[in-house]
């Protein structure tokens, strides 16, 4: 039982304290993200979980066996890199068997190939990280640290430098190895819909801090903080109560009764493709957003309209 | 291991340093032997009377003040050239001289020299000295300025010429100010080059043109003799503040 | 423009081309040529210079400098990599410490040789050591064999060494070291399996920086070696006084222009942009 435990995890800088209190358990064979914006200590926990550095308070467990004081080599887990560091000089196949020579294992040529197999690689298996795209990179870096067979997977942003339509692809990509390999995944990001979409449990951190846990659909649903709601999506906040833009809607007839309504002016209708984002002015001069399929009818800006919801699905959340 | 370094770096700098300032050290010392008998001068005043000496130290200050006036600007003007535009010919014939041995470079020059001279009626003297001392420096000069020029934004210039400067003027007004610091440290380089240098001013130096390193190398030839020691202090400090100043130039 | 471009270029062509590259021209047509009755240069035309480059009795001496510049070579890099790892470590020091090894060089090369006489003569500083504290009866003979040279060389390059160096190392990925330790190597298993494969450009540049001015090193072995040490440029240099052997003096010369730049070619081909 492979289960990663984080027990009151302090760690200090010279000018403040970037982790704050961690404590968390990741269940085996888990997809787990950490999500926050920049600067709330989501990677610093990771370095202290690959054993870059040491906490200055807390435990750090591993299938029951303590890691503080490992050196990272000493440790059952290894890491992708958000800058993927490849080995120059070495090709992807190089590369991928680096830790198993390390380990002097008698059965290498074959997990080095099947490793890259496994990412899709094998044509590439001569090549110079120079020579390889970035999303090539990014399959070497995985192979190199999965083929090692850890105990638990670390990836430090590992989609950040990709372009946006490679990222989407491989993320259903990484969610099958995933699935495929049985590893338990720690994920570190910022972006909100990569977390949701890949994710068994999130848990979302702010200054130091884990905010709330659980799973992709409790956490935007029912957020436990303002932050989280807003972190994780749009939200209309009105006064204490928020609601998301796609549960708004907005017609010209009078919505059905027990519909919380706001009487409202268009200010402005993008059409993003999927979608239509119709910007709307309240008369108490709150600016809301309703996110509405194509079919539902076009609005002008300057158009009086209705914007309403369901008072269920209301997020009551006090700044 | 990891505590093994820092020692083994200290060890390395003794090695470097402690030469010299023992040689330094024992410039002071009162007895000709290599063993401390108490502080004194008396080498100091032997080298400051010496007159052969001071003829020497003359003559290297002239060559070198001469020189690095001609290499600076020479250096300078031809980095700025190869700057706008490389001639592979020029830029390669120059960093060659830097590869090139010193003494292939000297006996070369001799061999020019003496060819020169049946048509010419000169002799070797102050002026073949310094010409010979001008085409070395100027390759550290290039070498200088090019590194500062490479840092440079030709994209000034272009806005220069944009706003009405004429070439000259972009380069006097705009790079040229942004250079000076390089220029200097450059300078400070070229002095020093040219005031160590003993094996080509040594081929191509005439019989009155006696330079400080050639009095002291055969000084240092003859035996042991402590006002080596003394000379050596005085250039070792000398061109250290030469060389202290010129860095703190190019940092600017 | 293009007569802009010439005026900041005449000078530097002109010294060059006066004072380098036709001296150069003149080596080599010395070295084709005769030596004189008494002293001079002249006809009639021959190869026979460059032939006697290949007698035993000049292979001594051409071996002994290769030797000696490899030795020094070496031992600048073994001494160099060490000092240029922890300076590239060393965060807001680098500059002080970097200042620290060049600022020797810069001063008088001279003065840096004969502090090395001063220690090592029969009367230098370190038999009278040995001698006051009766370690040994007789001083030691340090000076003027190819121990010493090698020493003189090894000191007056080893800044030289540690440029290079110090420029790749400071240049390498620090990811690459955490990368290499997630992946289970050792500290020393990351430094030869990652760093130094990936240092050598700097050990091919701190190669070249050495070894050419070492094979050409004349003061070096003329202070420290006496007779006894002869380099190369020494040899030449006694062809143009004492044998007055112009022609062959002239090849040897260009014979030696030939390896350093063959050395250059082969060890800069492939980081040639960033050199010049």
């Amino acid at each position: 039982m492979s289960e990663l435990i984080l027990e009151g995890i302090y760690k200090d800088f010279p000018t403040h304290r970037v982790v704050d209190g961690i404590t968390l358990t990741v269940p085996q064979g888990c997809f787990y993200s950490l999500l926050g914006p920049s600067g709330c200590g989501k990677t610093t926990t990771l370095r202290m979980i690959a054993g870059f550095d040491e906490p200055d308070r807390g435990l750090i467990k591993l299938n029951g066996r303590t890691l503080n004081g490992l050196r990272p080599y000493e440790r059952p887990v290894t890491t992708v890199f958000q800058s993927y560091a490849l080995f120059p000089h070495l090709t992807a196949a190089e590369n991928v068997a680096f830790g198993l020579q390390r380990r002097k294992d008698p059965d290498m040529a074959r997990k080095v190939r099947d490793a890259l197999e496994l990412v899709q690689l094998s044509a590439k298996a001569d090549r110079l990280p120079a020579k390889m795209s970035g999303g090539e990179r990014q399959r070497t870096a995985l192979a190199r640290a999965l083929v090692l067979e850890p105990e638990l997977l670390l990836l430090d942003e590992p989609l950040s430098a990709l372009d946006p339509a490679l990222r989407k692809q491989m993320r259903v990509e990484l969610k099958e190895l995933q699935a495929r390999v049985g590893i338990t995944f720690l994920f570190i990001t910022h972006d909100q819909e990569e977390a949701l979409s890949l994710s068994d449990r999130i848990a979302v951190m702010r200054q130091g801090r884990i905010e709330q846990m659980g799973s992709p659909q409790e956490i935007y649903l029912t957020p436990a903080t303002r932050f989280v709601a807003s972190f994780l999506g749009g939200v209309n906040w009105v006064g204490d109560v928020g609601v998301r833009p796609e549960l708004t809607r907005i017609s010209r007839e009078r919505p059905p009764t027990g519909m919380r309504v706001k009487e409202s002016t268009v200010s402005s209708a993008m059409f993003l493709g999927g979608c239509f984002r119709v910007e709307a002015q309240t008369a108490a001069g709150e600016s809301l957003v309703a996110q509405i399929a194509h079919g539902l009818g076009q609005f002008e800006r300057g158009e009086r309209v209705h914007l309403w919801w369901d008072p269920s699905d209301e997020m009551a959340l006090p700044e | 291991m990891k505590r093994l370094l820092p020692l083994y770096v200290i060890a390395i700098y003794a090695f470097l340093h402690v030469p010299l300032l023992i040689l330094c050290g024992f410039s002071f010392n009162s007895s000709k032997f290599t063993v401390w008998e108490g502080f004194s001068l008396v080498w100091y005043e032997a080298m400051w009377n010496d007159g052969v000496l001071a003829e020497a130290t003359w003559n290297s200050l002239v060559i070198a003040v001469v020189s690095t006036v001609v290499a600076t600007a020479v250096g300078t003007l031809g980095a700025y050239g190869l700057w706008k535009k490389n001639s592979r010919l020029l830029s390669g014939s120059m960093y060659l001289s830097l590869v090139t041995p010193e003494i292939i470079t000297g006996i070369a020059m001799l061999a020019t020299f003496q060819w020169a001279f049946r048509y010419l009626h000169l002799q070797l003297g102050m002026t073949t000295v310094i010409f010979a001392h001008v085409t070395f420096s100027m390759a550290y000069v290039l070498l200088v300025v090019m590194a500062r020029l490479r840092t440079a934004d030709p994209a000034l210039e272009e806005a220069a010429l944009d706003l009405g400067a004429t070439e000259w003027q972009a380069f006097r007004l705009v790079t040229l100010p942004m250079l000076k610091p390089g220029i200097a440290a450059a300078a400070l380089l070229a002095f020093t080059v040219s005031f160590d240098d003993y094996v080509i001013t040594a081929l191509v130096a005439g019989v009155d043109s006696e330079t400080l390193p050639m009095v002291l190398y055969a000084m240092a030839r003859r035996g042991a003799n402590p006002v080596v020691s003394a000379i050596s202090t005085v250039i070792f400090v000398g061109l250290g503040l030469l060389i202290v100043v010129s860095e703190r130039l190019q940092k600017t | 423009m293009m007569r802009l471009r010439a005026f900041f270029l005449l000078p530097a062509w002109a010294f060059t081309l006066l004072l380098f590259l036709a001296p150069m021209g003149i080596i080599v047509v010395y070295s084709l040529q005769t030596k004189g009755v008494y002293g001079g240069v002249g006809e009639p035309w021959t190869v026979e210079n460059y032939v006697r480059l290949f007698d035993p009795l000049y292979g001594v001496i051409l071996l002994r400098s290769f030797a000696m510049a490899g030795a020094a070579t070496f031992g600048c890099l073994v001494l160099a990599f060490p000092l240029a790892l922890y300076i590239s470590r060393s965060g807001t020091r680098k500059t002080l410490l970097l200042n620290l090894v060049m600022l020797p060089f810069w001063t008088s090369f001279l003065v840096r040789t004969y502090a090395w006489m001063f220690l090592l003569r029969d009367t230098g500083l370190i038999n009278s050591m040995l001698l006051g504290m009766g370690l040994i009866s007789e001083p030691l003979p340090l000076l003027y064999n190819d121990g010493a040279v090698v020493v003189g060389l090894i000191y007056g390059y080893l800044p030289f060494a540690v440029l290079p160096l110090y420029s790749n190392l400071e240049r390498l990925d620090k990811g690459l070291l955490e990368a290499a330790a997630d992946l289970g190597a050792k500290p020393w298993e990351a430094m030869l399996h990652v760093v130094l494969p990936l240092t050598a450009p700097g050990m091919r540049a701190a190669c070249v920086l050495v070894f050419i001015p070492s094979l050409g090193a004349y003061l070096t072995p003329d202070l420290l070696g006496g007779g006894k040490s002869m380099m190369i440029g020494n040899l030449v240099q006694n062809q143009f006084t004492s044998a007055r052997d112009w022609p062959f003096g002239a090849a040897l010369s260009l014979a030696l222009m030939a390896v350093v730049m063959l050395l250059l070619w082969a060890l800069l081909r492939r980081d040639c942009e960033e050199m010049l």
